[in-house]
């Protein structure tokens, strides 16, 4: 009889556990939910071309994309060369369940590319020399060939893979904090892949350094509200 | 050894119940207000219904472990070790809004109570429960998209030839399929996977139920389930594309929405009882023992 007690009280340990460390802290939003102003539409030789089609969601995936981002910045750009980019920047406030969150390899390859070469690459953010650990890869279709580069921010920690998303939530949550993150990627459609890359490192160095400087440490991780878990 | 009854534990089974609710009801509030309602895991509540029902149709062989087994010391420890993890597990998920961790904590429970209250005989009698449970765990998106990836080309490249083969004015790009005026994409990433994934669960259900005397046939129906899922896709794949093109778009979304899901488990059953039923044939022709010399009359 003891036994079923002690069982018992361990299910109701867990279930209490389970409801008193729920975190309910939020924290800052990035750019006071003003972010599609924020991202300027002309800076450093580009500037935003509506002819220009960033590879939109299927209406399938889309509804699950409003529940995991709350702001979304998607545009495409062109220079004076004729060069296109296309820029997406989502932010979600919530982004508990880890495992919830888009990798954009996925995101490509069910929108019918065959995707190629993923790998993760160190990103130059600064011109001091900061990088962050960002993922690369090359989306085909017919003679479509785009080559696309990625990074995920949780709260103020660049996160690449699922375990460290996992250890990132709960490492705040556990501090009382709901974990929110940001997405930017940034492609383009060009058959030489290493030049694509090229052009979108430069691309970003140049974005976040127009960008508020506050903002710009948001989507690289080097803000500090909380002080991210070790 | 005392042979004496030990009576039923009426009251310890009766907290149990309710400090289990605990545990489980928030779980199952949030996964039917989160999960439950998308294809994906719509699959879960059956499969905890079937779970139930076989710790209750094992309920004899639980009563015989209950008066014939005194629990080891070993049995003890390994118990007690499982339910500490259980506990564990089930706050990190719970608190962390992480499912697949609650959930785990969930069959860690399940699994430790049975070991520590009634030993590993009971264990045994239920080891079917917990295999089946772990099909209502929800599954990581990442690790559905990785397997639905080479099933859908596969799908998608299978339909095409199908179709052309028959005359269709058909292409295809990657998962992207052409059928005349109309462009369709094999979605979803993991339509294709879920219902592989519940029909295994049924395929299992509905082998252990059979249990027929005869290995061969139980492996034979085990290792049909999975082909039978992938064809059951395939058709249905095949006849979103066919209604699409002959009956326009919104015939074709119609069908998605309304009756796709069904279809599938309509049509992955009845292949899979078709199968049983030719093994039927062969076991009738296989007779177990030498058969009787038949005397007509």
């Amino acid at each position: 009889m003891s036994r079923f007690i002690i069982v018992a009280l361990l299910m109701v340990a867990a279930a209490a556990g389970g409801l008193l460390l729920q975190p309910s802290a939020r924290m800052p939003v990035l750019a006071d939910g003003h972010l599609a102003e924020m991202v300027p539409k002309q800076f450093a030789g580009w500037r935003v071309d509506e002819r220009v089609a960033v590879i939109a969601p299927t209406a399938d995936v889309q509804a699950n994309l409003d529940q995991i981002y709350d702001q979304v910045v998607s545009r495409g750009y062109v220079n004076a060369q004729g060069k296109r980019m296309m820029l997406t920047i989502a932010y979600g406030g919530d982004q508990s369940d880890a495992f919830k969150a888009h990798r954009q390899e996925v995101c490509y390859s069910s929108q019918g590319f065959v995707v190629s070469g993923l790998h993760g690459v160190p990103l130059a953010v600064s011109q001091q020399g900061a990088t962050l650990p960002a993922i690369r890869f090359v989306a085909a279709q017919s003679n479509r060939v785009e080559p696309v580069t990625y990074w995920f921010i949780m709260g103020e920690k660049a996160v690449r893979s699922q375990t460290e998303r996992l250890e990132t939530q709960i490492g705040y949550g556990l501090r009382g904090y709901v974990t929110d993150g940001v997405l930017v990627r940034v492609s383009s459609i060009d058959p030489d892949i290493n030049a694509g890359f090229a052009d979108q490192q430069q691309f970003v160095t140049e974005l976040l350094r127009t960008l508020p400087p506050n903002v710009a440490a948001r989507l690289t991780g080097q803000s500090s509200f909380v002080g991210a878990p070790a | 050894m005392h042979t004496e009854t030990r009576p039923v534990p009426v009251a310890g089974l009766a907290v149990l119940v309710v400090a289990a609710l605990l545990v489980l009801v928030p779980t199952w509030l949030r996964l039917s207000d989160q999960l439950w309602h998308l294809e994906a895991y719509s699959h879960a509540p059956i499969i905890l219904a079937i779970v139930a029902w076989i710790c209750w149709r094992q309920r004899h062989a639980l009563a015989q472990a209950w008066q014939s087994h005194r629990v080891q010391r070993w049995e003890s420890v390994l118990a007690i070790g499982i339910l500490v993890m259980a506990t564990l597990f089930y706050i990190i998920g719970r608190s962390q809004n992480l499912p697949l961790f609650e959930s785990v904590g969930h069959w860690f429970f399940f699994i430790g109570a049975t070991l520590w209250l009634v030993g590993w005989p009971g264990v045994r009698a239920l080891w079917f429960a917990y295999l089946l449970f772990l099909f209502a765990v929800p599954i990581p998106g990442f690790l559905i998209m990785a397997a639905t990836g080479s099933l859908k080309a596969l799908i998608s490249s299978a339909v095409e030839q199908g179709l052309y083969a028959f005359g269709y004015p058909v292409a295809r790009s990657g998962v992207v399929l052409t059928i005349g005026q109309y462009q369709l994409l094999v979605a979803d990433a993991c339509s294709g996977l879920n219902s592989l994934y519940s029909l295994a669960a049924l395929g299992l259900v509905y082998v252990y139920l059979a249990a027929y005397p005869q290995r061969w046939r139980n492996g034979w129906l085990l290792a049909a389930i999975l082909p039978v899922a992938v064809l059951a896709n395939f058709i249905r794949v095949l006849a979103l594309v066919l209604i699409t093109y002959h009956y326009g778009d919104e015939a074709g979304q119609g069908f998605v929405h309304d009756f796709a899901g069904f279809f599938v488990f309509g049509v992955a059953l009845v292949v899979l009882f078709l199968i049983d039923l030719l093994l039927g044939m062969i076991a009738r022709r296989r007779p177990t023992q030498a058969p009787l010399t038949e005397v007509m009359v």
